[in-house]
């Protein structure tokens, strides 16, 4: 088959698909809409189903439903409506439920507005719902790479029982992309001895559950999830680098920021000037391990974001010290514009002049 | 640059562009009002896009008015708005026999439901609904998808498609065999609907080779893209 045209918003439903994905609970808002959309004609296709919740509260607890069942399940939603979600997605996260969350975010806070940004940061890296615990999030920056990491959001959830939440923003969700859907492979999908599928003569019954009322068991299950946290931190962090050899300054920024950037390091590149870009694939776990490495040669760094500044703790602790850290952003649906980025290169490059 | 193109001298004073989602209805608007505009005929380009807020008309509004188009789009902080709201401006070009009109409306059967509204002032004038056509799109690949939505639009709208539009691209990545490939699906769609294909969209720097490839079989259309990537533009 031959590279199709697609939005970042129907690639993701594609790549659920292709995935395995056979169920999608959600509830629409700009601009994801074009994800429901998209699966509303396809799941039929594929004798999968697609329902339309009463809200974001009920889609996120149909997942909790479906993930128990040991289902390939998905929602996605926008800002509001994850911010809605987070009570059912620390429950999914407490019961190690596998499935995919899908946050194309907007201009906030409240209502806000539907231009494209990054500042759910924060919510998606830190838990974002009550207790202790971690989703993995994955930041893609073009719609192949989405295609490609909807793939390895089911592997991980499923590796790991747990929720993993794709963070994109408006821009990556309706901007249309040339992509290579590959051929359709045949899945692995692991076999789930956990789920509630009826008990079926086994001794034990499968529950599902994040309730523990003694205190001491419910010790121990976040002793153990901790530990999961921990093998994924080491495990799973993805980056990609580019123009890192060498560079004095290097630019951190994830998504439609570290496109903007890839354009800062080719203008940088032209004008002679040392400059990389180190784009985080995982925000969480955010990959601080060749961060801090770079540390080690780089001579400064520039967080740029569409936020007021969130990721940018996550690089000064990799960083820890070592180098300045600096921070670029535009906020409320602005995109950094490449020339100004470029300027603000110049100005760390020449230590403060304008 | 001055485009003459022959197809569009029998085009009916108000042409509608529908088509799926992203099957490239904005930026043929905006070129085939340029191309009519540039022929010395008074032209307005509206936007009925209440679906998608994103990569649409309004956002170029400017660039476009200072070319010497009449653009009819929601303007002010509106132009930012996800309200599926239009500008009252539209009845008049409709209403108007001394201006062309180009409507750009948005995707799938839910953007044609807008024309419902303007059904029965049309009937009243000159004018054709064309249906375009991205053959690399998800769901328009092949003759039976095409068909299936041309018939949820005509539903929607209720009004009849008179003729297609091919716009076979990949963005930036479109070379002469998509073009190619992507006429020769569409053509066979009209074939079956007994439709004329009234041109074929060409970026303008393929312009020369497909209309060499092409031949007397197909009226081509030129564009020149006006919807960019924020990192496209400095």
């Amino acid at each position: 088959m031959g590279k199709m045209l697609m939005k970042g918003n129907e690639a993701i439903g594609e790549g659920a698909v292709r995935a395995g994905c056979r169920y999608f609970f959600g509830y629409p808002i700009t601009p994801q809409s074009e994800l429901p959309h998209y699966l509303a004609k396809r799941m039929p296709e594929v004798g999968g189903l697609y329902l339309q919740a009463e809200s974001e509260v009920a889609s996120i607890n149909m997942v909790f439903g479906a993930a128990g069942a040991g289902a390939r399940v998905m929602t996605s939603s926008s800002g509001p409506g994850i911010s809605l979600m987070q009570e059912g997605i620390s429950y999914l996260a407490g019961a190690e439920l596998p499935c995919v969350i899908v946050n194309m975010v907007r201009g906030g806070p409240g209502l806000g507005n539907i231009a494209p940004a990054q500042s759910d940061y924060f919510q998606a890296t830190r838990g974002g719902g009550h207790g202790d615990y971690h989703l993995i999030v994955l930041a893609p920056a073009s719609v192949q790479e989405i295609v490609d990491l909807m793939q390895d959001s089911f592997d991980l959830a499923d590796k790991y029982r747990n929720p993993v939440m794709l963070m994109g923003d408006g821009v990556l969700g309706q901007m249309m992309e040339p992509v290579d859907l590959g051929e359709e492979k045949i899945l692995s999908i692991p076999e789930k001895s956990w789920a509630a599928t009826g008990r079926m003569k086994r001794e034990k019954k499968n529950l599902i559950n994040s309730l523990y009322i003694v205190p001491e068991n419910c010790e121990v299950h976040n002793i153990k999830l901790g530990e999961k946290y921990k093998l994924i931190a080491s495990g799973e962090q993805r980056w990609e680098e580019y123009r890192t050899e060498g560079a004095e300054l290097i630019m951190v920024a994830y998504g439609t920021a570290a496109r903007v950037c890839k354009a800062v390091a080719d203008l940088c590149k032209a004008e002679g000037m040392p400059v990389g870009l180190i784009r985080p694939i995982t925000l969480w776990p955010f990959p601080g391990r060749r961060i801090s490495e770079l540390a080690e040669t780089a001579k400064s760094f520039l967080s740029v974001e569409m936020s007021m500044g969130q990721m940018v703790d996550d690089v000064r602790l990799s960083v820890n010290g070592k180098k300045p850290v600096h921070f670029y952003g535009r906020v409320g649906g602005m995109i950094p514009a490449a020339r100004d980025v470029f300027n603000e290169v110049q100005f760390i490059l020449s230590g403060g002049a304008r | 640059m001055i485009f003459v193109v022959g197809a569009m001298l029998n085009l009916k004073r108000i042409t509608i562009l529908t088509g799926n989602l992203g099957s490239g209805k904005t930026e043929v608007a905006i070129n085939l009002a340029l191309s009519l505009m540039r022929m010395g005929k008074r032209t307005a380009l509206a936007d009925l896009d209440v679906i998608n807020p994103y990569f649409r008309m309004r956002l170029v509004k400017k660039i476009l008015e200072n070319s010497g188009l009449e653009v009819v789009a929601q303007g002010g902080d509106l132009a930012f708005a996800d309200l599926p709201s239009l500008s009252p401006a539209v009845k008049g070009v409709i209403e108007n026999s001394e201006v062309n009109g180009v409507f750009d409306v948005g995707g799938d059967d839910v953007g044609a439901r807008v024309l419902g509204i303007y059904r029965d002032s049309l009937f009243k004038t000159q004018f054709q609904m064309l249906f375009v056509i991205n053959t690399c799109r998800p769901f328009t690949r092949s003759p039976e998808g095409i068909i299936k939505y041309i018939n949820s639009i005509q539903t929607a709208s209720g009004i009849m498609a008179g003729g297609l539009v091919s716009n076979a691209n990949l963005g930036m990545e479109t070379g002469l065999d998509t073009i190619l490939e992507g006429f020769e699906i569409v053509s066979g769609v009209a074939g079956i609907l007994k439709l004329p294909v009234v041109f074929t969209v060409v970026e303008d720097h393929l312009e020369k080779e497909a209309g060499k490839a092409l031949g007397g079989e197909a009226e081509i259309l030129p564009i020149h893209r006006f919807m960019s990537s924020p990192w496209q533009s400095d």
